[in-house]
C-alpha cells in the first residue's frame, strides 16, 4: 500500500514537472513562431521592396537660424549610419550688425525654425535652454529671464509644465511633413538692461576726492543659448511620442497634437 | 525533499527564461521608433564694467574738468559744479559738446565715451563778490561727475537712464558712478 503511495506520488510529480516543461516549450515556441513570423515578415518586405524601404524610413531634422541651417542629422538609410551637418552653434552672426558689441537692450533677429530634412513626415519638439556663464562656470544667482528669447507662440505648444526660468519646452502643434519647415517658433532675443543693476558700490576718499564707484558684480559674464530639437515618426504617434519623449500627447484624426 | 528543491530551481529557471524572451521581444518593439535630433549652442561675453575718472586742473579762480572713462564698456557722463550762496559760476564749453541741463547738469548727451576716451574740458568760473577779495583763495568749488551705462532701445537707439535704481551691495539706491572734489 505505501509502495503503490510512493509510486503514485512519483508519477504525479513526474507528470506535473513533465506537464510544466511541456507548457514552457509551448510558450518557447509560441513565442519563436511570434519572432519569426516578424523576421519573415520583415525579410519578405526588405527583398521585395528594397529600394523603396530606403526612401520611405530616413527620418532627419534640421535647426534653422535666421533661414541658415545650423544643425542637420539625418538617417542616411541603412547600418546605423546618420549624416550631420552644420556648424551647431547659435548666434554666431548675431553680432555682425553692431561692430561685434553687444547691446544691452537692442533686441536681434534671431528666427528659429525646424525643417524635415528627412523624407518621412514627423512630429517635432524644441528644448531651448538659457543661462549664464563666467570664469568660474555656470552662474545659478543670475537670473535666466534677463536673456530674452521671444517665443511666437505661433503653431507652437509651450509646455509650461515641464518648463522653468532656464528651460522651455515647445511642441509643434502639427505634422511637419517632409521637407517643410515650421513656423518660426523665436524671433527675437533681447539681453534685458536690468543686468546693469547687478552692482557692488565702493567708496574711496583721497585728500579732497571722493568716489563713489558702482562696478558691476560679475566679470566676464557671458550669456548662453542652447536648443534641441527633436523628432519623432508621424506612424503610431501618441505610442512612439510617448516612448522617446516621455510625455502624454493626443494625436487628432487630422494630426494635430496636443497635450495632455 | 532533494528532489523537491530541484523541482523548484527549475521552475524558477524555467520562468526566469520565459521572461528574458518575454521582455526580449518588448525590446525589440520599442526600438521599432523612428527619432532623432539635433542641438546647437552658442552665447556672447556681456561687457558692464563702467568707470570714469575726473580730472581737474586749477588756474586762478578757474577749474577745468575732463572726464575719462577708465572702465571696459561705454558709458554717458555728466557734471554738476557746486559753490557757496551768492558766488555765480561762469562756464565755457570750447569744444561746444557739453550741454547744460534744466537740472543743473551739464551733460554730454550725444556722444558716448569710448573706454579710454577723455571728454572735452568743461571750465568753470568762480565771480568772486565784491568786497571779498581778500578771500579768493578760500573758496570751495565742488565738481560732482557721474556715469551711467549706455542702454539700448528694441531698435538699437542708444539712451542714458539717469534715473535708473540699483541696488549695490542689497541696498541704497544710487545712479552710476560718482566723484565729488
Amino acid at each position: 500500500m505505501n509502495e503503490q503511495k510512493k509510486k503514485g506520488f512519483r508519477f504525479e510529480k513526474l507528470r506535473g514537472s513533465r506537464a510544466t516543461i511541456a507548457l514552457f516549450v509551448a510558450a518557447a515556441v509560441l513565442l519563436l513562431g511570434s519572432v519569426m513570423g516578424s523576421t519573415r515578415a520583415a525579410l519578405t518586405y526588405y527583398s521585395e521592396n528594397y529600394s523603396a524601404e530606403i526612401q520611405m524610413y530616413d527620418i532627419g531634422v534640421t535647426l534653422m537660424e535666421n533661414g541658415t541651417a545650423v544643425s542637420t542629422r539625418d538617417y542616411s538609410g541603412s547600418d546605423d549610419q546618420w549624416e550631420e551637418g552644420g556648424e551647431m552653434q547659435l548666434l554666431a552672426h548675431m553680432l555682425d550688425s553692431t561692430d561685434q558689441k553687444l547691446l544691452v537692450g537692442k533686441r536681434y533677429p534671431e528666427e528659429l525654425r525646424v525643417q524635415n530634412s528627412g523624407n518621412i513626415d514627423e512630429y517635432v519638439r524644441v528644448i531651448v535652454y538659457r543661462y549664464w556663464v563666467d570664469e568660474s562656470g555656470k552662474k545659478t544667482d543670475v537670473s535666466p529671464e534677463l536673456i530674452q528669447l521671444d517665443l511666437t507662440e505661433n503653431g507652437w505648444i509651450l509646455d509650461e509644465k515641464a518648463s522653468t526660468p532656464e528651460r522651455m519646452v515647445l511642441y509643434y502643434n502639427q505634422i511637419l511633413p517632409e521637407g517643410q519647415t515650421s513656423e518660426a517658433f523665436a524671433d527675437g532675443l533681447t539681453i534685458d538692461t536690468a543686468i546693469t543693476k547687478n552692482v557692488t558700490q565702493t567708496t574711496v576718499t583721497e585728500g579732497n576726492k571722493t568716489t563713489i564707484t558702482t562696478s558691476f558684480n560679475y566679470k566676464g559674464l557671458e550669456f548662453r543659448l542652447e536648443t534641441e530639437v527633436d523628432a519623432v515618426q508621424t506612424h503610431n504617434a501618441e505610442d512612439a511620442i510617448k516612448s522617446a519623449w516621455g510625455v502624454d500627447a493626443a494625436v487628432g484624426e487630422d494630426g494635430s497634437l496636443s497635450l495632455r | 525533499m532533494k528532489k523537491k528543491r530541484s523541482y523548484g530551481s527549475r521552475t524558477i529557471l524555467l520562468a526566469a527564461l520565459a521572461l528574458i524572451m518575454a521582455a526580449g521581444l518588448q525590446v525589440t518593439s520599442s526600438l521599432a521608433y523612428f527619432t532623432t535630433y539635433v542641438t546647437a549652442r552658442g552665447g556672447h561675453p556681456v561687457t558692464l564694467g563702467w568707470q570714469t575718472d575726473l580730472t581737474e586742473e586749477i588756474e586762478d579762480l578757474t577749474k577745468h574738468i575732463q572726464i575719462q572713462n577708465t572702465g571696459e564698456a561705454d558709458c554717458y557722463v555728466r557734471v554738476r559744479v557746486f559753490a557757496g550762496e551768492g558766488f555765480a559760476l561762469n562756464f565755457a564749453n570750447p569744444g561746444g559738446r557739453w550741454t547744460e541741463g534744466e537740472d543743473g547738469y551739464w551733460y554730454y548727451p550725444d556722444v558716448i565715451l569710448a573706454p579710454g576716451e577723455v571728454s572735452d574740458e568743461l571750465s568753470v568760473t568762480i565771480q568772486v563778490p565784491e568786497g571779498m577779495e581778500a578771500v579768493a583763495d578760500n573758496f570751495n568749488v565742488i565738481v560732482v561727475q557721474e556715469c551711467t551705462p549706455v542702454l539700448y532701445d528694441a531698435e538699437g537707439n542708444p539712451y542714458a537712464d539717469w534715473n535708473a535704481k540699483v541696488e549695490p551691495n542689497g541696498g541704497t539706491d544710487e545712479t552710476g558712478e560718482e566723484a565729488r572734489s
